[in-house]
């Protein structure tokens, strides 16, 4: 297998300054699956503590057209695992020298084994070299062995799993206000109750024996269009009446999630900025998918295609509230 | 049914955070007709009443048929109430009875914003507890001394104080006018008040000690969260009892109601003063010892 590429600025920066950071967060390691067209970066559920986390970033935006060479018998992809600070760590290096031209190529490093008479050992690492002000530097991270075809399919199977929700609200226009909300919810909670209605409401509801709280945002944006045609408007007047409302004409889901999933998955929109932060109840509530969205830098006010987010938190059974919400 | 809308918010959990503990013990919340809403709450150790009184100038609307009481655990009212607040809506409103005896707390919104978020909480009430003999504690009874300063000065004078990990004395003479905070375990350490700082002073005894938990001083002149100087009253009664009265401003909100005449606890206040006045109170027993007597020459 061989790996060689030249990173961009815009690659060096969205990845030194928006995603890395973000993944940090979320886990200390994070799984690289290199491509032809694209590169992903997983953070699977053993990764961090239960949120599986998919960034796509396609290669035009990371790398240099020229010198571009990934190649492996498993469909030119290549996955292996890597220490996000350390990665971090060289990139950083390499802004702070304003790197000019910072090559990263797979390449196996031999070690010389202390033990006389053992065999050389051969460890893979991801080799960085650049040149900066007065300096050029080699740097090489550790990582994993690069996965085999069954481990890459397993991994590629895991990034697909996560399905399309039949709608999604955009919470990107009331994000602050739903990330304060969330982690007050952390003093009552552990786990949250969510529902999503295709009128483009989102409730957010904790039950505990001393207090019942809930909070209903209203007016968000639902996607696809198509899924607000023919909705009556909703005229009860209570938040909790207006969901049991959406509830009895087919029109919500609702799932109970972690509090702390939730708040890590907004909190990750901080570094990267997206223009649409999707949040969505998959099929039969098997799991909550979050998208973020960004904008396209090279078009007015259009969506750029080859860069995403996405989470997939997982639900607990909705036997908390007995399958049923208290009226 | 009694009900009030506030529209300062920010400001009402603000006031609420001088009374925070993260303990769940019962907190009795009463609806006073003509008067406001007041809550009042007995720490753990019985050793100490804290309370807020909030009048009815500080609410937008305020409706009590009549004098309603019921009681929910302190810690899960304040955490209802700032996680109804953390959307930063325009009004809050309280309601009780709401649904299934509980208190209801409701928020209101812009109508016209595209967005909008609406939320509930509804705290659980607990079985009414008689607070007739907390009463003599909370109420003035007897002869005392007392004295009016910046509560910023006498948070700051506490939280220098924190490190002695001991009881601090309050010592009051009366002739030269003289108001003390002294470490019982580092007797080296006392922080004396400049006496032009020193407000209505008056002293029942020539010589007034009696010493308090750091623990309760800390809950009582620590917890407030104005940045603005406020008022604060310490009153000492003969069993030495210590009543201190933080008299302070709510932030923000809309146009005030009209003004009630009702100074709330006392004659603190002037009628300026009483627009969004809150007044935040706490009564302490004096730390007993091996000592016995906790004013000097008394009877």
């Amino acid at each position: 297998m061989k790996f060689k590429a030249t990173l961009c600025d815009r690659g060096l920066r969205v990845l030194e300054k928006g995603f890395l950071p973000t993944l940090e967060k979320l886990g200390k390691r994070c799984q690289l699956l290199l491509g032809t067209e694209d590169v992903h970066l997983i953070q699977a559920v053993s990764d961090t503590d239960g949120l599986h986390v998919t960034a796509r970033l396609a290669n035009v935006v990371l790398f240099e057209e020229e010198g571009f060479k990934c190649q492996s018998r498993y469909n030119n992809q290549i996955a292996f695992s890597v220490d996000i600070v350390l990665l971090l760590k060289v990139l950083r290096a390499a802004v702070a020298h304003d790197a000019d031209a910072l090559e990263v190529k797979l390449a196996m490093r031999s070690i010389p084994c202390t033990t006389a008479g053992a065999a050389v050992q051969q460890r893979p690492t991801l080799a960085f070299s650049w040149r900066g002000h007065n300096v050029t530097m080699v740097q090489e991270l550790p990582i994993s062995q690069p996965y085999s075809q069954r481990d890459v399919e397993e991994l590629v199977r895991q990034r697909d799993i996560t399905s399309l929700s039949p709608f999604y609200l955009d919470l990107q226009d009331e994000v602050l206000r739903v990330q304060a909300l969330t982690d007050k919810l952390k003093g009552m909670s552990n786990e949250l109750l969510m529902a999503t209605t295709k009128h483009g409401d989102l409730h957010l509801e904790v039950h505990t024996t001393g207090v019942e709280f809930g909070a209903e945002i209203r007016g968000l944006s639902v996607l696809p269009a198509a899924a607000t045609e023919g909705l009556q408007l909703l005229v009860a007047e209570t938040p909790a009446e207006r969901l049991e409302e959406a509830r009895a004409a087919g029109e919500s889901a609702q799932v109970v999630v972690l509090q702390k999933h939730l708040a890590k998955a907004l909190h990750s929109s901080q570094l990267t900025q997206p223009a649409q932060l999707l949040c969505g109840i998959a099929e039969r509530g098997t799991h909550v998918h979050i998208m973020f969205v960004y904008r396209d830098p090279f078009s007015d006010g259009g969506y750029d295609d080859n860069i995403s987010l996405s989470f997939k938190l997982p639900v607990r059974e909705d036997t908390l509230y007995g399958g049923e919400l208290d009226p | 049914m009694a009900q009030a809308s506030i529209a300062s918010v920010r400001g009402l959990v603000q006031v609420l955070q001088s009374i925070r503990s993260h303990q769940k013990l019962p907190c009795a919340v009463t609806f006073e007709p003509d008067t406001g809403l007041s809550l009042r709450f007995l720490d753990g150790g019985h050793a100490m009443q804290s309370g807020i009184s909030l009048s009815i100038s500080v609410f937008s609307s305020f409706q009590a048929p009549a004098s309603i009481t019921f009681f929910v655990p302190l810690s899960i009212l304040l955490e209802a109430i700032s996680t109804v607040a953390s959307s930063m809506p325009h009004e809050i409103h309280l309601q009780y009875p709401g649904p299934d005896s509980s208190l209801l707390i409701t928020t209101t919104e812009d109508a016209s914003a595209r967005t909008s978020i609406c939320s509930y909480a509804k705290v659980a009430t607990l079985a009414h507890h008689d607070l007739s003999s907390l009463d003599d504690m909370w109420d003035l009874q007897d002869a005392c001394s007392q004295v009016i300063l910046s509560g910023l000065l006498l948070r700051e004078a506490i939280e220098d104080l924190e490190w002695t990990n001991g009881e601090v004395e309050f010592v009051l003479k009366r002739s030269p006018m003289h108001f003390a905070l002294q470490s019982i375990k580092q007797q080296s350490l006392e922080i004396t008040f400049p006496v032009h700082a020193l407000d209505g002073f008056s002293c029942h005894a020539e010589e007034v000690r009696a010493s308090y938990k750091y623990k309760h001083l800390k809950a009582a002149f620590t917890h407030v969260a104005q940045k603005e100087a406020w008022s604060a009253k310490i009153a000492i009664s003969s069993r030495g009892v210590l009543r201190v009265t933080h008299m302070l401003t709510l932030a923000g909100g809309g146009p005030l109601a009209p003004l009630e005449a009702q100074p709330l606890l006392g004659t603190l206040t002037s009628q300026g003063h009483a627009q969004r006045t809150c007044v935040s109170k706490f009564v302490i027993l004096p730390h007993e010892e091996e000592r016995d007597g906790f004013c000097g020459d008394d009877d």
